[in-house]
């Protein structure tokens, strides 16, 4: 016990060392969802994302969602990150916990993934867990769900480079901060954001979701729009 | 950049020629939609009524098998038909759970495998899988089985009746109308049963579709589920309705889980091409449903 706690803050450490002076500002951004899908048909939500930018060397995320049908999403990233000679390396590790209290279940994902980023492009590739617990068991049987490790994706891009003032882009990827999905069951999007002042920005962002994207008979499934604020301090 | 041009059309062309690789399909299904196809079986639904089977003994057993993958050569499915229908005292209907061919222009061959099946009187009860519906086959596959989403009932000999319900879940979803059609069924499964003044009607609920519901293993990377929300959404649906067993297939990996009360049961695949060949047998009594899986 005493030496994985002497680990963790020789890690913890090692993180903040590279705390010379912050790369960016901190901000808050709020967002309003409105989706439809083949299950839940109507549905809604609001979302809160802090981001953390600790120093040069490594920023923190930590976003939130509340649902229509009674969930309630919470993401937690860690991201270290490199300059390199053209672009920027980031290594992701992620704690992601999802309660669908409407249906009893929780899902709880752990994952890590590479990432490279340049002004117009971001590729990231790594793995995440996925675990399926009942909320509601009783004395019937039912088990907890562990499965496999998943491939976890995400490919985006901008129009213009990532300091603009305004910005729009587009990109797949099989997770987003409030759900992480199997390796097969991509989620289109596109976002963009326009900085009104200094301090405040204007967000939306798209998604679309099909249903069978891998079973080679895609359909739609869903989509979901949302729009908000982000507040830098 | 010339020579990414040339393996990116090269690679486009032999994707393109791969007799059981549907590409376009990889954006938007050739056949349609669920709604669209649940409204084409609902018609026949509405307009044939369901099946009614009765046993003169309370317990029976029935066959299933999944996956097929049906192309150069129908080996498995051939000795499945042949040991149900050399078996007399097995149900008088059997359960196939989708992906009866791998290449398009075989389900006419599929036909004729599983044909002593319904030339000796007894029913193959089928659902659709995702290749099933490749290169647009809905229409064939529609024209030959009438109906992708349907009941039937089993009435034994004390009375009760095993309701069996058929979902097409080839696309990877129900759609809003079959999901609806789901739980209006099992709604009035569970009044029949509550108004029931001597014993209730209905023993077991077994739901049989193509799509798996978990994934606890890799065997075969490339087989999709239903989106995690859907997935749930129908966990919590048959566990509130007191479903029995739901027996899918897709993965070509047996599993058997219990989740939320309920038993979900992957068979392994039947195919040809497979390292192992099983097709299932399952003895449905009062108070249990079992399983014992064949090895070819």
């Amino acid at each position: 016990m005493k030496r994985s706690l002497t680990t963790v803050i020789l890690l913890l450490a090692s993180v903040l060392s590279f705390a010379q002076k912050p790369a960016d500002r901190y901000n808050v951004s709020l967002m309003g969802m409105y989706g439809w899908n083949e299950t839940w048909q109507s549905h809604g939500g609001v979302d809160v994302t802090g981001y953390l930018p600790v120093s040069r060397h490594f920023e923190a995320t930590a976003a939130m969602e509340v649902h229509g049908p009674k969930t309630f999403a919470v993401t937690a990233t860690a991201r270290p990150k490199f300059k390199l000679p053209v672009g920027e390396l980031f290594i992701d590790g992620s704690v992601h916990y999802r309660a669908l209290a409407s249906y009893g279940i929780s899902d709880f994902n752990l994952a890590a993934s590479v990432g490279w980023r340049i002004d117009y492009v971001s590729v990231q590739l790594g793995v995440t867990s996925h675990f399926t617990h009942d909320l509601e068991k009783g004395t019937g049987r039912s088990e907890d769900i562990s499965e496999p490790l998943n491939l976890l994706y995400r490919v985006s891009f901008n129009v213009r480079p990532a300091t603009s003032r305004w910005n729009a882009g587009g990109g797949i990827a099989n997770y987003t901060d409030f759900e992480y999905e199997r390796t097969w069951e991509p989620m289109y999007f596109l976002d963009g954001h326009y900085d009104v002042n200094d301090r405040f920005s204007v967000l939306c962002r798209f998604d679309l979701k099909p249903a069978g994207a891998f079973h080679l008979t895609a359909g739609f499934w869903g989509a979901s729009a949302r729009a908000g604020v982000r507040y830098s301090f | 950049m010339k020579r990414h041009l040339i393996f990116s059309a090269l690679l486009c062309l032999g994707l393109a020629s791969c007799a059981d690789l549907d590409v376009p399909g990889l954006i938007a299904s050739s056949s349609p939609g669920s709604n669209e196809r649940f409204a084409v079986s609902k018609a026949y639904n509405d307009a044939n009524g369901f099946r009614h089977i009765s046993l003169s003994e309370d317990s029976y057993t029935f066959y299933a098998a999944t996956d097929a993958h049906i192309s150069a050569t129908a080996n498995g499915l051939t000795r499945f038909t042949s040991d149900y229908v050399a078996d007399a005292g097995a149900a008088p209907f059997a359960l196939f759970i989708g992906d009866a061919m791998d290449e398009k222009n075989n389900f006419g061959r599929f036909l004729e495998t599983v044909r002593p099946i319904s030339a000796c009187g007894r029913t193959l009860f089928c659902t659709p899988g995702n290749h099933d519906l490749y290169f647009g086959q809905w229409t064939e596959y529609i024209k030959e089985m009438k109906t992708a989403s349907y009941c039937f009932e089993v009435t034994v000999a004390s009375g009760v009746t095993d309701l069996f319900i058929c979902l097409d879940s080839a696309s990877g979803t129900l759609g809003t109308d079959q999901r609806a059609w789901l739980e209006n069924v099992l709604h009035r499964a569970r009044m029949e049963n509550l108004l029931s003044s001597y014993r209730e009607k209905y023993r077991h609920t077994v739901i049989f579709t193509h799509t798996h519901f978990f994934k606890r293993d890799n065997s075969q990377g490339h087989t999709s589920n239903f989106n995690l929300e859907e997935g749930y959404d129908l966990e919590k649906l048959f566990s509130d309705y007191g479903v029995s067993l739901v027996i899918s297939g897709h993965d070509h990996f047996f599993e058997d889980t219990y989740f939320k009360d309920v038993r979900f049961v992957t068979l392994g695949a039947i195919n040809d091409t497979a390292d192992e060949q099983f097709y299932y047998t399952f003895r449905v009594s009062d108070g249990s449903i079992s399983l014992e899986s064949h090895k070819l």
